[in-house]
């Protein structure tokens, strides 16, 4: 047993945290929608090495990516990274989304619309992008764009592709609860630190627990997609739902705490909050991704300590 | 990373299934029952892990341990709470009471007690919360009242201690200076249920027999031969003790195990089940496996030396909120069984309804989930 990533996924993400932050944070999300600055974080990327990284090939790169993606998130940083590190560009694309729906709609490709976009059903096929609209504007998906899809073939990319946006949203997680947790000592009423009110200090404790379960949760889950368990298919929307209800906790959690200031585009919390909805409701919601769960459930096993998870398949002994 | 247990883990996990199955009835639900015959199991699966050595197998090799790691320690608790706690009472003894003797006893007190817990002979119980010392254990009334000539004599009562009236031993906490601040002026004495002027009163609760008793002392004479540690340091020993126990009950070993068997225990009402229902069943799956992963992100660290009371309270906050979420799913899923089983063969809704009654008192027994909360945000809050 090892549950922590490896010392070099670690250490690429605290070498990636510092990259980021030196050149302004979540102030290249404010660029990104002002239509500015991806070519600085093209160029910080690039040096970092990430697309060097073959994660369907070495268990280490994938781990690596993981981090990556965490630390994009916590930024909210306007890159598909995720997307670029679920693909294959041996295959001949280098980005990949998950899209179902009568309009197929894919986040942050139009900040790189060069990478020869493919979209997945989440299942075993995808289909090239032919085409991409213009970035749609709006509060909650300011950087997700309609696409128009070429002919369908054969993939294996959806476990990647669902599970690594896991990770970036796991990165945005982190940030919100870690600036509540500040704001809670810095943020005074009643002459003292809101933080020194017991309703508070248990919502933040419950948020925390949550928000570590889906921890433990997307590294399991990391790790059960890279050593090719049999359950990895069902595991990637188990580690889903986690994250869209932790996500649901923790901004819910944020911004109570943060009270108005926390809506405000001048705090960075209202910038990882709307930028999270695009992976939160892109390509299923909270309810749509439980019933898949469900459905997978009958031919792959939920591994656990009894019984494979196969609906019917448990252990019989007290029957 | 690597999640699958190393070899020596599943040989282990392998050989307490075969043990359980060999040696415990399929009936089992637990030792804490009206009927005499399920205690009977425990003690002599008790036993029969002794001779295996299999019952402290965590303890060190000069106690008759096998120094085990933490991850076959983290097997260990999974497999006897998936199976309904075949060790009965004993895992308090094993689990923390002999090493605390271990730590803090005199070389008399670890003769007379260690060669016993670890052959699972013995029952210990916990005498700690009072009738007005709750949460604020600190804040005990049991007096420990010098007696000239030496010694004292315990004056005082105990609630809420469970496996009381099957008890041989009670780790008990007094007060031997009334006015130190209420932390200090503690402290624990290892005293036999059998002294003359200790009284167990069972009390009828809906976790079901032998969980909550109350002890009465009345003029119970003790000695300096009976003083775990120093006089007036009980309250740094518990602290030490309880910390032996960090991950406490696997909680989530029998949800899992409850959730597993569901469907093929409902048979063809499976099917006539709402869809809501059966996808509560699976959240609770992810729930189960999160509480688990949160256990092992504990037994990590303490492999490593690092754990935080932080750690174990994110851990209990867990699992306890996630096996009242299972037992209620569960509950759901018997539909009009839930009420009561109306035969004793129906094992699964029997365990079912265990399992529920137990589920309710999680969030408060061995430290309410507030008092977890408390823990948790405070090291949150810390100024860095
Ligand atoms: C099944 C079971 C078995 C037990 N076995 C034993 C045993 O063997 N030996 C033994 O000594 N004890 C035993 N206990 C007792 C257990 O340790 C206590 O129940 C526990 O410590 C809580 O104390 P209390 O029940 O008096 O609740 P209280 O302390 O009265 O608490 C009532 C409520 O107030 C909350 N509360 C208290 N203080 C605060 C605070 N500062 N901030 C916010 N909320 C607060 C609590 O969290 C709880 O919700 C057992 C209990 C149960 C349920």
């Amino acid at each position: 047993m090892k549950t922590e990533l490896t010392d070099d996924a670690l250490e690429l993400g605290r070498v990636m945290d510092a990259a980021l932050a030196k050149v302004g944070g979540a102030d290249l999300a404010r660029a990104a929608e002002a239509g500015t600055g991806i070519d600085e974080v093209t160029g910080i990327l690039d040096q970092l090495g990430l697309w060097d990284l073959r994660p369907r090939e070495s268990a280490e790169d994938g781990e690596a990516a993981a981090a990556a993606c965490r630390s994009a998130g916590r930024v909210a940083l306007p890159y598909p990274v995720a997307e670029r590190l679920a693909a294959d560009p041996d295959a001949g694309f280098g980005a990949v989304a998950v899209a179902t729906g009568p309009v197929a709609r894919v986040n942050l490709i139009s900040l790189a619309p060069e990478l020869n976009w493919v979209v997945s059903d989440g299942r075993a096929r995808r289909a090239p992008v032919v085409s991409a609209g213009p970035a749609l504007g709006t509060k909650l998906g300011p950087l997700v764009s309609e696409v128009e899809l070429g002919t369908w073939e054969s993939d294996d990319s959806a476990p990647l592709a669902l599970l690594l946006p896991c990770w970036t949203l796991l990165g945005m997680l982190e940030s919100a609860l870690d600036k509540t947790r500040q704001h809670m000592l810095d943020r005074k009423q009643f002459d003292q630190p809101i933080a020194s009110f017991q309703a508070l200090q248990f919502r933040l404790a419950d948020t925390t627990t949550t928000l570590q379960g889906f921890q433990e949760l997307a590294k399991y889950t990391l790790w059960s997609v890279l050593s090719g368990q049999p359950g990895a298919a069902v595991d990637v929307l188990a580690c889903r739902v986690s994250a869209l209800e932790t996500a649901e906790t923790v901004f819910r959690t944020a911004h109570q705490m943060h009270g108005a200031m926390g809506f405000c585009d001048e705090v960075d919390l209202s910038w990882l909050s709307r930028h999270s909805q695009a992976i939160r409701r892109l390509p299923w919601g909270h309810s749509q991704t439980r019933k898949r769960l469900l459905d997978g459930m009958a031919t792959v096993p939920f591994a656990g300590l009894y019984g494979d998870g196969l609906v019917g398949a448990g252990d019989h002994a007290l029957l | 990373m690597e999640f699958s247990d190393s070899e020596s883990s599943a040989a282990l996990r392998a050989e307490l299934r075969t043990l359980v199955r060999e040696h415990v009835p399929q009936t089992f639900l637990g030792a804490f029952t009206r009927d005499p015959k399920d205690l009977e199991t425990a003690q002599a699966f008790c036993r029969l892990l002794a001779e295996k050595g299999q019952l402290t197998p965590a303890w060190p090799v000069e106690y008759g341990g096998s120094a085990s790691s933490q991850w076959d320690q983290a097997v260990m608790r999974e497999e006897m709470w998936g199976h309904f706690e075949p060790r009965g009472a004993q895992y308090m003894g094993v689990n923390w009471v002999g090493p605390a003797i271990m730590r803090f006893g005199t070389d008399e007190q670890k003769r007379e007690h260690l060669s016993r817990i670890g052959a699972g002979t013995v029952i210990w119980c916990q005498g700690f919360s009072e009738p007005e010392a709750g949460s604020d254990l600190a804040s005990l009334r049991t007096a420990a009242v010098p007696q000239e000539g030496g010694g004292w004599r315990i004056e005082g009562q105990k609630v809420w201690t469970s496996y009381a009236t099957m008890a041989d031993w009670c780790f008990l906490l007094a007060r031997t200076d009334r006015d130190a601040p209420k932390h200090k002026g503690i402290t624990v004495f290892l005293v036999p249920m059998d002294r003359p002027g200790i009284k167990v009163v069972p009390i009828e609760a809906m976790v079901g027999p032998h969980h909550l008793n109350e002890v009465f002392f009345e003029g119970v004479p003790v000695t300096e031969a009976d003083v775990l540690g120093e006089v007036d340091a009980g309250w740094s020993i518990v602290r030490e003790a309880l910390a032996f126990e960090r991950v406490g009950i696997a909680r989530y070993a029998r949800c899992d195990r409850l959730l597993n068997m569901a469907p093929a225990a409902l048979g063809d009402r499976w099917e006539t089940l709402p869809e809501e229902l059966k996808e509560r069943w699976a959240t609770a799956l992810i729930h189960v496996r999160q509480a688990r992963l949160l256990a092992y992100r504990v037994v990590e660290k303490i492999e490593a030396g690092a754990v935080d009371p932080a750690d174990t309270a994110s851990y209990r906050i867990a699992v306890t909120q996630t096996d009242q979420e299972v037992a209620e799913v569960l509950m759901d899923m018997l539909e009009e069984r839930a009420v009561g089983a109306a035969d004793r063969s129906d094992l699964f809704a029997r365990a079912v309804d265990d399992h529920w009654r137990y589920a309710q008192a999680a969030t408060v027994a061995s430290g309410s989930i507030e008092v977890q909360r408390l823990l948790l945000s405070r090291s949150l809050l810390k100024t860095k």
